[in-house]
């Protein structure tokens, strides 16, 4: 289990951690969301021992990651820029993380390259950004660590590349209980594969909840109301009215407001499934980030 | 959890494999620089008569000679070594320099002290296999080559390139841990190199604008300035070798190096890699110690002008435009020409005022004449060696001098209206009791008073016994000077060697100098001669007559340029029992001639060609004196000449 406790970490006077805290499980998914600058990179790079948090801790199984390579050899970091030596191959750095890692798997690696058609002895600054990307992905894959740190993992992959990345990443789960944690921007992507999610904004943990959770709690609703109808009684984050069909986003139980609007009577009610990305949307207006502010 | 060891033998035969370009390259360029052009050189020491009136045969011939291709190589090796620790350590600490790689090494389960420590020893490894294979092959030439002699001479190089590699190495490593830039890291250790050095001759020769009557570049002197920067002593330590105390001193200093690198290399912020420095207060330091220098630098372009306002102007400029040229390169932000402004502002009050120090000399620092009471000793250098002077008499009449030149200076010139209507020049060091010295700088014009107090001083009691006989070491005259031949006056070249004829000649020197040298009608130059590398030229009026006869009876007649001819073999060798043909750089005695037939013919040979180039034959002219007939370093000539006779 991963517990990141109080953390904080700044540049200079730009505070990109501000007590963050977070837990997550082993063999799980999680997804780290946020706005631009909001600390996701930050964070898993503090995760993974690359930084070393000015306060707070972070710790696999109850042991501190900064400077500990037992529980470094543990977990495998992935970039959102990838670093290969120069004029190097995949079996190259294949050999570089097999030095490093002991647990490096050549079988794997050779297989997932040939699932991937990457040749494994050419140079890797022949291939393509998202070939690159691939190799970085096999590399970590390989190296048979109980976690996976993922940076916009899924930036610059195709679709079907990145379904197969997504149905990789979920057997590995579901067969050697990998714990796997994304920061991403792509929330479509994330919604698929994760299981739980973590919210930053400006360095704080804005939201940490399973994905499930999250879904009940906020809520999509399309009626047309009686003139006159209050919805005070409502916690309404967003309302855009079109005509007499309003379309708003409420947080609350499903049920509550179900029989709130049951008592004014609508023309028409209808609740439609929130996307994560609504959810973000949500979650980041109700912490005073406005989206329309930024343009 | 028990954790395999992951084993630091993999991580490091990683790192070298990675390295390996850089170790070719360095293989590739160490076999270049010394076994092959060992081979090279030594393949053309080829023993062949030598036709001694072809000067590019004789060239040929004497131009491989082992002991100068070993000095050539060791040469090599200790610059190239030198040069290939900066750029090793460039490479070796590149990871850190570039934040994507940073951040991949940072995230790996091997600890950051251990990576440093694997990245350091493969960049050491790569310069120890090239220069160990170098040095090897080099041996082997040598061996072949019949040079097996010479392993000791390489090896000693060898050590002093190793040792200077470690020094450099360890120096730019050190400053790789304050930098998060490669380029920066270069750039600074050049810096690092030559600051101290750069920046004194910059502030001397500031000074040196003001200070007309202070010779600034005493303080300039190439003992201190090895003191100041390592790349000076690692030049002089390739004549000068260095003492066992030296190295020690150096391989501590390369320790003491290594270890703050690591010590830094705890704090080092690794989010800052790919800044130009990783820690802001470096920075900062940096910035201002760089503004000095570039100011006195560009305020040196206008000092040409010769005008105070000007020279003002050029100090202005040359801070204002290097303060934000280093903003913009330090913070990799074309828009911060102005941060830290303020900074700037104090620099400058603190540089205006010791600008206006200097023009103003309060302290009246420039005209200052230490007391007799106060010098221990003072020394005169006119065209001569310096002549050091402790009688208080001999100060007294250096002090007078001095202080009438400098009146005389300070009335006549200023940095706006400098004119220069000539006179002499010359130096006193003042050494002081205290321990300090001071160096005037003294121009004086040609008048009575001026000649007065030369007379004075020359004619003192001091200058009779240790001046001239500082010449009493002088064994062999070689000067040119006025004869007389059929009614007409030639200038030609003679060479004194008998001891009665020196004696002469040296009588004949003390009276032309004495009290005449700063004479007005000091007449024509009629004799001039070398001695311990300075020009004597001898001004001569009253014994005139005396002085041409004497030169015109001991002149070498007709000669080529400025040997000996082949008339006046006789003559010449005349006394002479033995020539001892000496290695001259290692002090080798080679042999020891003692036939006059055989010393004849090495004499003839020698007969025609620029002495200084290529003779390194010392002739005894009895057991315990050795006389230096020919005067250079390679000997190579007179082996080939004397196999040619067998």
């Amino acid at each position: 289990m991963i517990e990141i406790k109080e953390v904080s970490l700044d540049y200079g006077t730009f505070k990109a951690l501000d007590k963050v805290s977070l837990t997550i499980v082993d063999g799980s998914v999680c997804g780290l969301i946020g706005s631009n600058g909001s600390g996701k990179s930050t964070l898993l790079r503090a995760m993974c021992g690359v930084f070393k948090p000015k306060s707070g801790e972070i710790s696999y199984d109850a042991r501190p990651v900064y400077e500990n390579d037992e529980v470094k050899s543990q977990l495998v970091y992935l970039s959102d820029e990838q670093y290969y030596f120069p004029h190097c191959t995949m079996e190259d750095m294949a050999q570089f993380y097999a030095s490093v890692y002991k647990g490096f798997v050549y079988e794997r690696f050779y297989a997932l390259a040939k699932k991937f058609g990457l040749m494994v002895d050419r140079k890797i600054n022949t291939f393509s950004k998202g070939m690159m990307k691939q190799a970085s992905i096999i590399l970590a894959l390989s190296c048979d660590t109980r976690y996976l740190l993922c940076d916009e993992t899924f930036d610059g992959l195709d679709p079907v590349i990145r379904q197969s990345v997504k149905a990789i990443l979920m057997s590995e789960v579901a067969d050697r209980g990998l714990t796997v944690i994304i920061a991403s921007h792509n929330l479509r992507e994330l919604e698929d594969i994760c299981d739980h999610i973590a919210l930053l904004h400006k360095g704080k943990t804005v939201l940490d909840k399973d994905i499930y959770e999250a879904k009940t709690e906020v809520h999509k609703i399309q009626t047309v109301l009686p003139a006159g109808a209050s919805l005070s009684g409502l916690k309404v984050v967003r309302r855009e009215d079109r005509g007499s069909l309003s379309t708003m986003i409420i947080k609350g139980a499903k049920s509550e407001i179900e029989n709130y609007f049951a008592m004014m009577n609508p023309k028409f009610f209808e609740i439609i499934p929130l996307t994560l990305e609504e959810i973000f949307i949500t979650e980041m207006e109700d912490a005073g980030y406005e989206v329309t502010e930024n343009f | 959890m028990k954790l395999p060891r992951i084993s630091d033998k993999n991580l490091l035969f990683n790192q070298v494999k990675r390295n390996f370009p850089m170790l070719l390259l360095f293989m590739i360029i160490f076999l270049l620089a010394i076994p092959l052009c060992t081979m090279i050189s030594l393949g053309q020491d080829v023993l062949y008569p030598v036709n001694f009136s072809d000067y590019q045969d004789y060239v040929n011939a004497v131009q491989a000679y082992g002991a100068d291709v070993v000095k050539g190589v060791g040469y090599a090796a200790v610059i190239l070594s030198a040069m290939m620790g900066v750029f090793a350590a460039c490479s070796v600490s590149r990871y850190l320099m570039n934040r994507t790689s940073a951040v991949l090494f940072g995230s790996l389960p091997v600890r950051r002290e251990k990576q440093l420590a694997i990245h350091f020893s493969a960049g050491a490894f790569c310069y120890a296999a090239s220069f160990i294979v170098a040095s090897l092959v080099q041996l082997l030439v040598l061996a072949a080559k019949g040079y097996a002699g010479y392993f000791p001479a390489y090896l000693s190089y060898a050590g002093m390139g190793v040792m200077w590699f470690l020094l450099f190495y360890a120096l730019t490593l050190f400053i790789g841990m304050v930098c998060g830039m490669s380029s920066m890291q270069f750039v600074m250790t050049g810096v690092a190199v030559f600051y101290l050095p750069a920046t004194w001759a910059l502030m001397l020769s500031a000074v040196d604008v003001f200070y007309v009557n202070t010779d600034l570049t005493y303080y300039f002197s190439w003992d201190f300035n090895k003191l100041l920067s390592p790349a000076i002593r690692m030049i002089e330590c390739l004549e000068k070798p260095l003492g066992f105390i030296e190295v020690i001193v150096y391989l501590l200093v390369s320790v003491l190096l290594i270890v703050f690198a690591g010590l830094i290399f705890k704090k080092r912020n690794h989010a800052k890699a790919g800044q130009p420095f990783v820690f802001d207060r470096v920075a900062s330091v940096v910035k201002y110690l760089l503004l000095l220098p570039a100011t006195l630098a560009v305020g040196a372009l206008f000092a040409v002008l010769e005008d105070t306002l000007w020279l003002a102007v050029g100090f202005f400029l040359g801070g204002f435009l290097s303060f934000m040229l280093l903003n913009v390169l330090f913070t990799k932000n074309t828009r911060a020409f102005f941060h830290h402004f303020k900074g700037f502002c104090i620099y400058a009050v603190s540089f205006t005022v010791c600008f206006l120090v200097l023009a103003v000399d309060p302290f009246k620092i420039d005209d200052y004449i230490p007391e007799i009471d106060e010098v221990k000793s003072a020394q005169v250098n006119l065209w001569g060696p310096g002549v050091e002077f402790t009688a208080e008499e001999s100060i007294d009449n250096i002090n007078k001098l001095v202080k009438y030149a400098t009146a005389e200076q300070k009335s006549s010139t200023s940095f706006n209206n400098y004119t220069y209507n000539g006179g002499y020049y010359f130096r006193v060091v003042y050494k002081l009791k205290s321990g300090l010295s001071i160096c005037k700088d003294v121009r004086i014009q040609e008048t009575q008073h001026a000649e007065k107090y030369f007379a004075a001083l020359f004619n003192g009691e001091e200058i009779t016994e240790a001046y001239w006989q500082s010449f009493d070491k002088l064994e062999e005259i070689d000067a040119q000077g006025l004869t007389y031949h059929q009614g007409s006056y030639e200038y030609e070249s003679f060479l004194l060697a008998a001891e009665d004829k020196v004696q002469t000649f040296k009588e004949l020197y003390k009276k032309a100098c004495g009290g005449r040298i700063m004479a007005e009608d000091r007449g024509p130059v009629i004799l001039s001669f070398w001695y311990d590398n300075y020009e004597f030229p001898i001004y001569l009026h009253e014994d005139f007559e005396e002085c041409v006869q004497f030169l015109t009876q001991n002149a070498l007649n007709k000669v080529t340029g400025m040997l000996p001819s082949k008339d006046n073999v006789d003559v010449y060798l005349a006394g002479i029992n033995s020539v001892i043909v000496y290695d001259e750089q290692y002090e080798e005695k080679l042999d020891q001639i003692e036939d006059p037939q055989m010393i004849k013919q090495m004499y003839l040979a020698s007969v025609g060609f620029d002495r200084s180039r290529f003779f390194s034959v010392q002739i005894s002219a009895s057991q315990e004196q050795r006389v230096e007939f020919i005067n250079s370093s390679d000997l190579r000539i007179f082996s080939s000449f004397l196999i040619t006779q067998e």
